[in-house]
Formats: C-alpha cells, structure tokens, sequence
C-alpha cells in the first residue's frame, strides 16, 4: 500500500498526558501519523526505534527535558536534518537563545492554536523537502 | 616663681583626680567584664541543661541509647538534632527545651544593655576598651545563643513547612490529575464535533457543487425544450386545424356555387317541362302531322322530370355536405382553439414548474451557505476551546514551580539545621524565574529559527 506524500510521522513529547492527546488528535485529524512519549529519554527509545519526520517537544519535563533531547537527537546522523519544534510555556529570549543553540527548528509558545500547528508543520516540512 | 608652683599642684592634683576617675573605669570594667564572665559560666551551664534535655529527648525515644552514650561529639550532636526533629511528640522535653531558649534570650538581652549602660557612663578611652570587650562578649553571647536557639527555630519552621510542602504537591498532583481526566475527556469531544461539522459541511457543498448546479440547470434546459416543442407541435397542429377549417369554409362555398347550379338547372328543366307542354297542346291542334311532334315533345318533357328530380336530389345532398362541412370547420376552429389554450396552460406549467425548481435551488444554496456559515463558526470555537483548554498545562506548571520554591525553602532549613547553611548550598540553586509567563490564555507566538 502506497503512503500519501503528504502523511508525515511525528513523535510528540510532553510530560502532560492531555497537551500530548490534543497534539496526537490535531495531527491525526490531519492525516499525520503521531507517536507519544512522556520525557526526553522515552522520546530517544523511540526515536531510536521509529521512522520520525517531524519532533515536536516540551521543554521541561522529568528525567529529560526538551533540550537535552534536541542535543541527544541531532547528535544522531538521522535526525540532522529532522525538523525539530519546542512547544513550551517559556517565553524567555535566554531559553529561546538555549533552543535555537541546541538545534531547534522553531520555537511554539503554549497554549497552541490546533490550525496554527498545522500551518506550522506543513510550512517546516515544505521546507525541508524543498 | 608662685605662678610655676600654683601650676605644678594643679597639674598634680589633676592627674591625681584623672588616675582616680581611670582607676574607677577600670574596677568597673573589671566588674562588667567578671559580669559578663558569669554570664557565659550561666550560657554554659545552660548549654549543658540543654544537652541534658537532648539526652533526656533521647532516652525518651529510644534512639540507638548506645550510640550516643559510647561516641560523643557529632554523633551526639545529630543523634539530638533527630530528638529535637521529634519535638512535639514529647511536651515535657519540648517545654525543658522552650525554658533554655528562653534563657538564652534573655541573657544576650541582659548582656547588652549593661553594655550599652557602660558606653554612656565611661570616658572615651574607657569606652572603646570596654566596647571591644562587650562586642566580644555579646558576639560569644549570641553565638552561644544562635548555637543553641537556630536550630530550634529552624527545626519548628521545618516541622511546619515540610507537611505543607508535601501537602502541595500531593495536591498539586491530586488536582494534575483530575484535570488530565476532565481534558482528556473534553478534547475528543470537541475534535469529534468538528469532524462531524467538517462532513456535514462537505455533504451540504456536494449538494450545491457545481455538479449538481450543473445538474438542475441541466433540467430546466430540458423541461424548457420539452415545452417549447411541445408547444410548437400543438401550434403546428393548430395552424393545420384552421386551415383544415378555411379549406373546409371554401369546399362549402364551393358546394354552395354547386347547389345554385343546379337550382338554374332545376328552373330550366321547369321551363322545358312547360315548353314540352305547350309543345304536346301544338302537336295535338296540328292533328296526325302533329303526331310525331308530340312524341318528341313528350320524351323532352319526361327528360326535364327527370333532370329536375336530379336537381333536386343533387340539391338535397348539397345541404347535407355543407352541413358537414360547416360540422367540420366549426370542430376545426375549436380545435384550433384548444390548442392554443392548451399552449398557454403548458407554458404557463413549465414556466411554474422552472421557477419553482430555481427557487428550490436558490433556497438550497442559501441554506447550504448558512450551514457553512455555522460550520466555520463551531470550528473556529472548537480552535479556541482547544486553545483554552490547554491551560490546566500552564496552571500545573506554575503551581508545581510554587511547591519547588516551597522545598528549596525547606532545604535550606534543612542545610541550616545541619550547620552548613553558610557554606555554598549543594546541588542546583533555587529556580526563582517561573517556568510560566503567559497571563492569559491567548494562543502563544510562533519563532521559526
């Protein structure tokens, strides 16, 4: 069976069980396919594990926070090029700075707007494949 | 020479009354000095009563009596502070405990308002001796009190903050979860009921796509073409009726023309019958000669009988033909008639029937455009409610930073109770920048790198 091109995978992690139902039921709306994970060292078995095309992360959380699993990936050769979303209640410029270090692609500030989202996973994976 | 002499025992007698006002500062810094001694013999001995206490504190709870009996120092010291932690269980030795701290207050006090008495009274250079010495012996004075009453203080501090630290938290994460439940149900809700909306609104536009506008239009083209032929077919035959009738009108004029022929043939048969009569009386005056006259005469008139019986027989069915005929043209004219009523009853009917089915459809897409209207309304409800509903995430957060701020708190009494509060704190410093900023629940900013 052929994929649509336009399906994507996306791992979301985040410690708060509904922020992570309302992303998975978002995206899968869309016809995206979602994978869950409670914390960065979670998030890493799976990467490890599942195509991902797209990672969309809080940024604290126990055991892991998203940061240190936005350096744990792109040390990966297979995530170099992943676009990499940290979707976060912090609005600091210094934590934004951090991110953007760290190798985020972009920066979300909570609460999301579900169209938004979309808007933006379209625009970073057009992005990429172009 | 009497000035010089009336000099030197003044001079005399003023050094003889500053070496007694000096000898007078120092007996009573002296005093102050043994006073203050006695203080810190009372501080110690009360020390060692509060030692007692703590021993007592401890063979009350039965702490590893060992322990501390064998191994002195430290051991001791945190085998007591275990006991002072359980204060509360204990009130006879929480209220030995309370009366040394008391105690202890109450001599620093004491200590320092002697000094204070004694830097009014002294005289400069008495002063900051016996400030420097009241300085050290309040500084011992309130060590020996902070020794003794800081890790009261902050072990009664501990004993009230921790539960409520642990408290928080386990409420936090007691209200955490409920709200987890509560969104976890509302989010599907809200989703499934934009879905819902969303393939409602795609079968309302099927129904009012260009296809099925195609469709409709389609229809009345056809209806419109079916009348018109129909109508021209029934004009056609129409037409054809009249001149069916007009035909009709000429053959019965024509019959008409027939029928006065043969009533001029009638009149002239009449008249030959009388001239064969006049004809038959001559032959008969003319005798034998007139014999053969009068057969002729007699053969033409039974010839003009016989065409005026055809005459009028001719005539009899010539009235009955126009009758038929005027029968037929007046059928062909109602005919005519009819048909053109019935034009105007099939027009009028597909003019009825297109109009109503145009405004059938023009209603459809105006409910159609409502329905959307409505559509697009839920589903941008449905974005914000979504946004909103994301703030048990932001609420959870800022409490849980609050409850972090709590037990950085207690951790510090807890470095404070075990001496090293002065010393760098170890691990990570207390995170006093909330997590969250936001103060309402408008949907965050977006920053692409």
């Amino acid at each position: 069976m052929e994929s649509d091109p336009q399906t994507i995978t996306i791992l979301a992690v985040d410690d708060s069980a509904s922020i992570r139902q309302m992303v998975s039921l978002t995206t899968t709306g869309a016809g995206h396919r979602c994978v869950t994970a409670s914390n960065g060292a979670e998030a890493l078995v799976l990467a490890a594990n599942t195509p991902i095309d797209l990672v969309l992360t809080d940024q604290n959380m126990p055991v892991m926070d998203g940061l240190t699993l936005v350096r744990s990936l792109r040390a990966m050769p297979r995530f170099s090029d992943t676009p990499i979303l940290v979707l976060t209640t912090e609005t600091g410029d210094d934590m934004r700075a951090r991110g953007r270090a760290a190798g985020a692609t972009g920066w979300l500030t909570k609460p999301f707007d579900p169209a938004t989202l979309l808007a933006v996973i379209d625009r970073v994976t057009a992005r990429r494949v172009a | 020479m009497a000035g010089i002499l009336v000099f030197l025992t003044l001079a005399v007698l003023a050094a003889v009354v500053f070496a007694a006002v000096a000898e007078r500062a120092r007996r009573r810094a002296l005093d102050l000095s043994a006073r203050l001694a006695q203080e810190r013999q009372r501080s110690e001995l009360l020390s060692e009563q509060l030692d007692t206490a703590r021993l007592l504190a401890l063979g009350f709870e039965s702490i590893d009596v060992p322990a501390w009996v064998e191994a002195p120092g430290e051991r001791v010291e945190n085998a007591a502070l275990r006991a002072l932690g359980m204060s509360g269980q204990n009130p006879g030795t929480d209220h030995v405990l309370a009366g040394g701290r008391t105690y202890l207050v109450r001599r620093a006090q004491a200590g320092s308002v002697a000094i204070a008495a004694l830097v009014e009274w002294e005289d400069r250079s008495a002063h900051a001796r016996a400030l420097a010495a009241a300085e050290r012996a309040l500084r011992e004075c309130q060590l020996a009190c902070a020794e003794h009453i800081e890790p009261l203080t902050l072990n009664a501090a501990r004993e009230r903050l921790m539960p409520l630290v642990i408290g928080a938290r386990d409420e936090i994460a007691q209200a955490r979860a409920l709200v987890d439940e509560a969104v976890g149900t509302l989010t599907p809700s809200f989703l499934t009921l934009e879905r819902a909306v969303r393939a409602q609104q795609d079968a309302a536009r099927a129904v009012v796509s260009d296809a099925a506008s195609d469709g409709i239009s389609g229809f009345l083209r056809a209806a419109e073409h079916l009348a018109e032929t129909s109508a021209r077919r029934l004009a056609d035959q129409g037409t054809n009726a009249a001149a069916l009738a007009e035909s009709l009108m000429r053959v019965g004029t024509s019959v008409d023309g027939i029928v006065g022929v043969f009533a001029q043939i009638e009149g002239i048969a009449q008249q030959t019958t009388m001239l064969a009569l006049n004809a038959t009386i001559e032959a008969a005056h003319a005798g034998d000669r007139g014999a053969g006259f009068a057969v002729v005469a007699h053969e033409v008139r039974r010839l003009a009988d016989r065409t005026t019986l055809l005459a009028a027989n001719v005539r009899d069915l010539a009235g009955k033909a126009q009758t038929e005929l005027d029968d037929a043209r007046a059928r062909a004219l109602k005919t005519v008639e009819a048909d053109d009523e019935r034009i105007r009853s099939a027009r009028s009917d597909v003019d009825r029937t297109s109009n109503e089915v145009g405004s059938l459809h023009r209603s459809l897409v105006d409910a159609v455009n409502a329905l959307n209207d409505g559509a697009a309304k839920i589903e941008h409800e449905v974005r914000r409610s979504i946004t909103a509903l994301q703030f048990h995430d932001l609420v959870e957060q800022v409490l849980r930073h609050a409850a972090d701020r709590l037990g950085d708190a207690a951790a510090d009494i807890d470095r404070g109770l075990t001496r090293s509060a002065t010393l760098a704190p170890a691990g990570r410093a207390p995170a006093m920048t909330s997590p969250v900023a936001q103060h309402s629940l408008a949907a965050g900013g977006v920053e692409l790198f």
